[in-house]
């Protein structure tokens, strides 16, 4: 297994001196599954050409600040823009995480693969659009070639040529998993997501309660995957959590799946349902539990009061404001 | 431009950023919130770099997305207070302290964009500094 990168996951707006939260996460997860990350040298090529950008810009910045301060006869150490700021090595970087990467380049064959399929417009370029960008072919190529190689991969990108249906068959016959997020590609390598601690934060504490009424579930409470998940907070923390959730089942091997609802107030679970409720595909009962005393449970909280006040300082826009 | 929002009224409203039809707004300790102006009342979104309360959101690796009727609409940055539309051709945007980007090399300084009643206006065909409130936007009262 490897994990594909697009350039687009790795665009960022400034100069990298370290990795985005988002990189950083995804390396450190895919260094502990032993996951290498790919990078097709056309993602790297990118990458480097929009920081080369913003590199030169920053420069530019300096030295006007620079000549404004001279200007006005500010005294100043030795300013040399170009020695303070360069391009990072992006794939040094993400090896400091502890991570493998390999940079790899397109194949003469995938490179005339790419530009028929581009100027045809066929899988993957989606039928709406008449870009006629190979780069992002380029890229699909080289991730259908990995996939192969390894068995199965994942491609990380937001591009639509490379998410979107008309790849769809191919990359399911390659074994080529598509995702949009980080969080994702975090739960495809079976390592916690945001999300995923989110819910464990929730379930964990109700969870042997829910087996004990009757949820066809294994223990301890092992959440294997969460789909379509969906919180809602307010003005005292928590009060509604639903997604679809899949858990270790009741026998060696099993899977419980099921759609779960939590209502919550002032920080505690007041009810929990499990609907839908199926064990390696064959349907079993709900389950709800109604907590006579609510179980309390720890999840982050805003102050909106201070937030709130922030915002209306500026919705003020310096004239008056009234409250109906 | 006046803008109602839940029992509160406020007057004389300046949007640096309307993206689509939502108003991104930072408040003096830099925090995002997101009023959307597209409905038949403005809705508060995002306030203060989180989600504001009754708004659906699942976290993310480095912010949160936001949903309407469980269909995810947009994902927020909180490290680089950029957003993704997820929901739409909205091109991405990022605000930062001295400019605002749009898409990919489109960078509006933001001392260019002050006094407007929207100071950039941004939607799926590109974008425009200094603009005149779209029509549509049944939520203000004018």
């Amino acid at each position: 297994m490897k994990v594909v990168l697009n350039s687009d996951v790795l665009y960022t707006t400034y100069p990298l001196q370290e990795l985005p939260r988002r990189i950083r996460q995804l390396c450190q997860a895919c260094s502990s599954r032993g996951v290498p990350i790919v990078l097709p040298e056309t993602t790297l090529l990118e990458f480097n050409r929009a920081q080369d950008d913003h590199v030169d810009r920053e420069r530019e910045e300096l030295q006007d600040a620079v000549e404004l301060l001279e200007s006005y006869g500010v005294e100043h150490e030795e300013v040399a823009p170009d020695s303070l700021i360069s391009r990072a090595d992006l794939v040094q970087l993400m090896e400091d995480t502890g991570v493998d990467v390999e940079v790899i380049p397109p194949t003469p064959s995938e490179y005339e693969e790419a530009h028929r399929r581009t100027c045809l417009h066929e899988p993957p370029h989606p039928p709406d659009t008449d870009s006629s960008e190979m780069r992002d072919v380029l890229i699909w190529c080289v991730a259908l070639r990995v996939a192969r190689a390894e068995g199965r991969a994942i491609l990380l990108s937001r591009d639509r040529v490379h998410v979107k249906e008309p790849g769809g068959v191919e990359a399911e016959d390659a074994n080529l998993l598509r995702l949009d997020e980080v969080g994702k590609v975090m739960e495809a390598l079976h390592v916690e997501s945001p999300t995923g601690k989110m819910a464990r934060s929730l379930l964990a504490p109700v969870w042997d309660e829910l087996v004990e009424s009757g949820l066809p579930a294994g223990r301890p409470f092992d959440l294997q995957g969460i789909d379509a998940p969906a919180f809602v907070r307010g003005d005292e923390g928590l009060k509604h959590a639903e997604a679809d959730i899949r858990t270790s089942g009741p026998g060696e091997g099993q899977q419980m799946a099921g759609h779960l609802t939590l209502e919550l107030h002032r920080g505690a679970i007041e009810e929990v349902r499990i609907e839908e409720v199926t064990v390696d595909g064959e349907e079993q009962p709900d389950v709800v539990i109604e907590f006579d005393e609510p179980r309390p449970i720890e999840t982050e909280s805003p102050d909106y009061t201070e937030r709130l006040a922030a915002l209306d300082e500026i919705l003020g826009g310096g004239s008056s404001w009234t409250s109906s | 431009m006046d803008l109602e929002l839940g029992s509160n009224r406020f007057r004389d409203v300046k949007v640096p950023v309307l993206w689509g039809n939502r108003a991104i707004l930072q408040d003096r300790k830099g925090r995002i919130s997101v009023v959307d102006l597209g409905g038949t009342q403005a809705r508060l979104e995002i306030v203060g770099d989180e989600p504001a309360p009754d708004v659906e959101f699942t976290p993310t690796v480095d912010g949160f997305k936001i949903l309407r009727d469980g269909d995810p609409i947009y994902t927020y940055s909180k490290e680089q207070q950029s957003f993704s539309s997820l929901s739409s051709d909205l091109p991405d945007v990022e605000i930062s302290d001295r400019e605002i980007q749009i898409g990919r090399g489109n960078v509006i300084q933001r001392s260019m964009i002050s006094g407007f009643d929207v100071g950039v206006r941004i939607d799926s065909d590109g974008f425009a500094i200094g603009a005149s409130l779209p029509e549509g936007l049944a939520a203000l009262e004018l």
